[in-house]
């Protein structure tokens, strides 16, 4: 008897998923009803009350950078709310691949430059050529190039990363040991040594992350083979070069450092916002770190009477011609996903986010820069920074040909800097660095 | 005639009671099983439409490379030293904790706790005590012990055991109570008698409590070493795999693979692999262990 009301229920269960599901059917149906309704229709709807709508915002700005600006777009658009939601930089690209495979896809997002090419091709993005604040990259033509694939459009730049890092120092430290910024590498080493003697650690990374390192090793020289590679991502692709050749000195350097003692141990294991106040407290002398770290909130809230930021930009040797060769990539860009449910909504999102003056804003409240003609307030620390690499001296190279699969950069590098900290070879993590680049060579997207 | 009827009757409910559940398993179960099985016979990538079918490479590239097997040898080690040090402790607390004191339920407790809690927090937990400017080192050195500093996360040699540690820490309790129901099951009547024919402490332990709770030995050896081979979030959080690959798992190098190298293909490759490895040693561990059990 208990079976056969059990078997009941279960039938009835199953029925009433069923009716259920059919329902929600009906109001998708009633949904596509309303999309299809004739734009005279829809004006008189819209007129009436406009319409309440949840839009999903993912970025990695984990620190909660993005909610101000976000909140600022609400209060303009009452009926649009915004679900801010930051995944983990590190991971960020693994991430969010899930996200879209599983059809869960954000309607706007923040891209890192290496996912963009891949993600336009699989057809996540939304062409976005036509939206009037893509007005302001059309005026920058090497990098509106860049962006266009097959004649359209699919992302926006927000902010860039190029050349040698700012090297992030307390002002009354250096001031205390006589120390003036370095210019040479010659110089640095011999600041280094100043520092050690002192009994603290010349140089902190967030060495967990991963990314901290690479970005002080990998943004520098390329072992003096850049001016004859400018497109090295294809160079590497064709193999006219390996891996291991073009970044032999970096990881050279890395091994230097750690051996000669410039490097702690806390690094391996400290993530880069546990490196910050690392920094502020005295306990390295030194932060190699992107601009962003001049906003954060731990430097405003230093003791003025032992802190005072400063920076210097990281020493690099000039190549045969006298210059000096640097890389620089899109840091941030902004997209809209192919599959929002709200494209209107989140094409607004889109263009407010890149108007001159929003972005002016939001590059200025996070100390960010950009290559694109946009006037904008560089804070006081980095005004130095910026003014040596925009000199005739530097040369910054954006390779664009071969776009790297994120797993290449993240892992590869990443893991190979991580080693040489735990103890690991130069040699060994370059051979190691040559198999990687096998392994994710089929994942490079090449475009003509 | 009618019992047949009512048999029949009876069966059909059964099925169509168990329809619903049975089409749920085999969906969220065997559906994606068997598009790994397909998956790894291809070179797909996780993300583009295309892929190419590339026979057995992807299972031939196993054994090749490096990283899987470093991982594979790491994962082992795992769920050895886990094994045998969880079900040590959990066995000890168990022992400890079913003597009649006050306020043993709270202790029960206390064990118990920080397996219901989730790892990610867990592991966050330990990395502010584990890394090189964490808690323990920070320790030693305000009481002058600089010396016995140790970079546990940042040293090949430890990484492993400080995972060991923090797992059979958080899984202490969940074993404890496996334990402690079996203890509870031996007869008071058995004791008696093994205490009349002179058995005693360790004796008495290995003679006879032993053998009675062997049941719950296959238990928790079963689940045991399941998760040990599948772990994943913790040195996924605590170390990335690292320093070194130290610390990279099966599962770790399976969702870099997949997410990572954007290998989907031969991830699924080794995922299959290491499903009837998994499958294998469970096997073999049941089979081991329900030969030592004793029938009262």
């Amino acid at each position: 008897m208990l079976k056969r009301i059990v078997s009941i229920l279960c039938i009835l269960v199953m029925l009433t998923a069923l009716f259920v599901g059919c329902a929600n059917n009906a109001e998708k149906d009633q949904t596509k009803t309303d999309k299809n309704m004739s734009k005279e229709e829809k004006n008189s709807e819209e007129n009436k009350e406009p319409k309440e709508v949840t839009l999903s915002y993912v970025s990695w700005m984990t620190k909660g950078e993005d909610k101000p600006f976000m909140k600022a777009f609400m209060d303009e658009n009452p009926n649009i709310k915004i679900q801010d939601e930051a995944l983990d930089g590190t991971d960020y690209d693994k991430l969010l691949k899930v996200r879209l495979l599983s059809g869960d896809a954000p309607d706007v997002m923040l891209l890192q430059w290496a996912q963009y090419k891949k993600y336009v091709t699989e057809g996540h993005l939304m062409d976005v050529a036509d939206e009037p604040g893509m007005a302001l990259l059309a005026k920058k033509e090497t990098m509106d190039e860049v962006f266009t694939v097959d004649g359209k459009k699919y992302g926006f730049p927000i902010n860039a990363n190029g050349g040698p890092l700012p090297v992030y120092y307390n002002k009354k430290y250096f001031d205390k040991l006589g120390i003036t910024p370095p210019k040479t590498m010659e110089e640095f080493y011999q600041v280094c040594e100043k520092i050690k003697a002192d009994g603290v650690e010349p140089i902190v990374f967030g060495g967990k992350d991963g990314w901290p390192t690479e970005f002080f090793f990998r943004f520098r020289q390329y072992t003096g083979l850049l001016d004859k590679y400018p497109e090295w991502g294809l160079a590497l692709y064709n193999g006219e070069l390996k891996p291991s050749e073009f970044f032999k000195k970096e990881f050279e350097m890395c091994e230097e450092f750690v051996n000669k003692g410039y490097i702690g141990k806390a690094s391996l294991t400290l993530t880069w916002p546990q490196s910050v106040p690392y920094f502020i407290e005295g306990r390295a002398a030194m932060l190699p770190q992107g601009p962003w770290v001049v906003g954060l909130p731990e430097v405003a809230e230093a003791d003025p009477e032992k802190f005072e930021l400063a920076c210097f930009t990281a020493p690099v040797d000039p190549y045969a011609d006298g210059k000096k060769y640097s890389m620089s990539e899109v840091d941030r860009l902004i997209a809209v996903s192919s599959k929002t449910e709200y494209p209107e909504e989140a094409k607004k999102l889109f263009n407010w986010f890149i108007s001159p003056e929003n972005l002016r804003k939001y590059l200025e409240s996070q100390s960010l820069t950009t290559f694109l003609d946009l006037e904008y307030n560089v804070a006081p620390v980095l005004q130095e920074h910026f003014k040596t690499l925009s000199s005739d001296e530097y040369v910054l190279l954006f390779s664009q040909k071969a776009q790297m699969p994120s797993g290449f950069i993240a892992d590869a590098f990443w893991n190979g800097f991580q080693n040489i900290l735990a103890g690991s070879t130069s040699a060994d993590e370059l051979k190691k660095l040559d198999a990687e680049f096998e392994k994710t060579k089929d994942a490079i997207v090449v475009s003509e | 005639m009618n019992s047949k009827r009512l048999m029949k009757r009876e069966t059909v409910y059964s099925v169509l009671g168990i329809i619903p559940a049975l089409t749920i398993f085999l969906a969220f179960t065997y559906y994606p099983l068997i598009s790994t099985l397909k998956y790894s016979f291809t070179n797909w990538d996780g993300f583009s439409r295309n892929y190419d079918f590339v026979g057995i490479s992807n299972f031939i590239n196993i054994f090749k490379e490096e990283d899987v097997i470093k991982s594979f040898w790491n994962t082992i080690y795992f769920a050895i030293a886990s094994m045998v040090l969880g079900i040590t402790v959990q066995l000890t607390l168990a022992v400890f904790l079913y003597e009649n004191f006050k306020g043993k339920n709270v202790i029960r407790a206390i064990f118990y706790l920080p397996c219901v809690i989730s790892q990610l927090i867990v592991s966050l937990t330990w990395l502010g005590f584990f890394q090189y400017t964490g808690v323990i080192n920070e320790a030693l050195r305000a009481i002058g012990l600089d010396k016995l500093v140790v970079d546990w996360l940042g040293n090949p040699a430890t990484v492993k055991n400080v995972l060991v540690f923090i797992n059979t820490w958080q899984w202490a309790g969940y074993g404890m109570v496996i334990f402690l129901a079996g203890l509870n099951s031996v007869p008071a009547d058995v004791y008696e008698s093994a205490l009349l024919d002179g058995a005693k402490g360790i004796k008495k332990f290995f003679y006879i409590t032993l053998p009675l709770i062997m049941p719950s030995v296959t238990v928790t050896t079963f689940i045991g070493i399941t998760g040990a081979l599948k772990i994943f979030d913790m040195p996924y959080i605590l170390t990335g795999g690292g320093p070194l690959n130290a610390s990279l798992t099966l599962s770790m190098s399976i969702y870099n693979n997949a997410f990572s190298y954007e290998r989907f293909g031969y991830s699924s490759s080794i995922g299959l692999v290491f499903f009837v490895f998994i499958a294998v040693v469970t096997i073999i561990q049941l089979r081991l262990t329900r030969r030592m059990e004793v029938e009262l």
